[in-house]
């Protein structure tokens, strides 16, 4: 059981130091401009090579697997070594940031039970930095229809596992993933009040900012599938409460997405380009939404932020290396590649 | 009266330093354990941070000892 001391000094210390460890700009931009023979000699022989070798020696799966599951293992281990390093409120904190590989992997769970199970034989790549185990994942996965896993679930009896069931319940009553998406993050969000609510200072409140940032993606996106048709009866659902910036009475009024978003960070996105599809306008939001996570790794260099911020640097590591290995394998320009990664300069 | 004065003030001189000292340098010493443990090739950089804080405190004393040769 951890105290009610903190250790912001020597944790952000740490955490800043071992940032150096990621990849730069410039070096994701010219592994994306290699072959896949240089970026395995890069994971061979750099920062990820432990992992990487233990793959080549411990699998027979394709290169390009063994290199996903490198990533995987490698930031996972770094996430849960800086998480063990946390004593008191940053410890707490950084619970419901890294949750969210919890609630990645509720999703994924999610889908699977929503769609044509035939053919998803092999394991999912499970985000394990949050409060769940591998097992608590693959046995519900593996699990042959809702009931099964709702069961797997009670055997763990863990309380955040419940946020599945209820959503689960949802999905098995109406068949509507969307609308049970939405209970899953409606539950997520109360999970996670009651640790920020402890935390009324600055740190505090950029947990809980995250998490209302959290709300305004699913908010727009839910605004971007009504307004571009994808909108079914069955997936009509109300937009969530509690958004940090976007108010979600305002946006089901709005006509136009600049409405909704005036004067929020969130109009960074729409000020890319004017004739932007859905789809990129969604991936601007996302990616707006990485920024600030990173922006915030030097803002307070005694604070939460450097946790959050660092958070942010590996989880967005893991999608632009993910990124470049699948781009290169699937013969992509480098340009593309580059165009699709997460700014981390 | 005004002795008793002088050396309370001393004291003072000496003493608040030395908390503002202990602070600044736990402050710095657990962060640079952290980052020497990440990095040993900034061990002398931190080192030298380290001692920083420590003129606070070596200034209050010079202060004090000008105080109490006050009293003669």
């Amino acid at each position: 059981m951890r105290g009610h001391s903190e250790n912001y000094s020597y944790l952000c210390a740490a955490l800043r130091a071992r940032a150096a460890r990621f990849y730069k700009w410039d070096e994701l931009c010219a592994l994306a401009r290699g072959d896949f023979k240089a970026l395995e000699s890069e994971f061979l022989e750099g920062r990820y090579s432990e992992s990487y070798r233990s793959q080549i020696l411990s699998s027979l799966f394709s290169p390009l697997r063994k290199i996903e599951l490198a990533i995987m293992f490698e930031i996972t281990k770094r996430l849960r070594s800086a998480h063990l390093k946390a004593e008191g409120e940053p410890h707490e904190l950084m619970s419901v940031i890294l949750s969210r590989g919890d609630l990645h992997n509720f999703r994924i769970i999610l889908r699977r039970f929503a769609s044509d199970r035939s053919g998803q034989s092999e394991e999912y790549l499970w985000h394990l930095y949050g409060n769940l185990s591998r097992d608590f994942f693959k046995n519900v996965w593996e699990a042959d229809d809702i009931s099964s896993a709702r069961k797997w679930i009670y055997l763990y009896g863990d309380p955040y596992g419940m946020i599945l069931d209820e959503a689960l319940v949802t999905l098995q009553s109406t068949g509507n993933l969307v609308n049970a998406e939405r209970v899953l993050l409606l539950n997520y969000l109360k999970y996670h009040q009651d640790v920020i609510s402890k935390y009324q200072n600055k740190n505090g409140a950029i947990a809980k900012e995250f998490l209302g940032r959290l709300v305004d993606l699913w908010n727009l996106n839910l605004w971007i599938h009504e307004r571009a048709g994808m909108q079914t009866k069955e997936t009509r659902v109300g937009y969530l409460p509690g958004g940090s910036w976007i108010d979600d009475k305002v946006l089901s009024k709005a006509k136009v997405i600049t409405e909704a978003v005036q004067g929020t960070p969130w109009r960074r996105a729409i000020s890319k380009g004017a004739f932007m599809t859905f789809h990129e306008f969604q991936w601007h939001l996302q990616k707006e939404f990485w920024i600030w996570q990173v922006s915030l790794f030097r803002k307070d260099p005694l604070g939460f932020e450097v946790p959050f911020g660092y958070i942010a640097k590996a989880l967005a590591e893991w999608s632009n290396l993910n990124m470049i290995a699948i781009g290169i394998a699937f013969g992509l320009h480098p340009d593309e590649i580059i165009g699709r990664l997460i700014p981390v300069k | 009266m005004e002795k008793a004065l002088i050396g309370l003030a001393a004291a003072l001189a000496v003493g608040i330093p030395a908390l503002a000292t202990a602070y600044a340098q736990a402050k710095i010493g657990s962060a640079g354990a952290a980052t020497v443990a990440e990095k040993p090739e900034t061990s002398a950089i931190m080192i030298i941070l380290e001692a920083i804080p420590e003129t606070m405190v070596i200034l209050g004393f010079v202060v004090a000892i000008m105080l109490i040769l006050q009293l003669g």
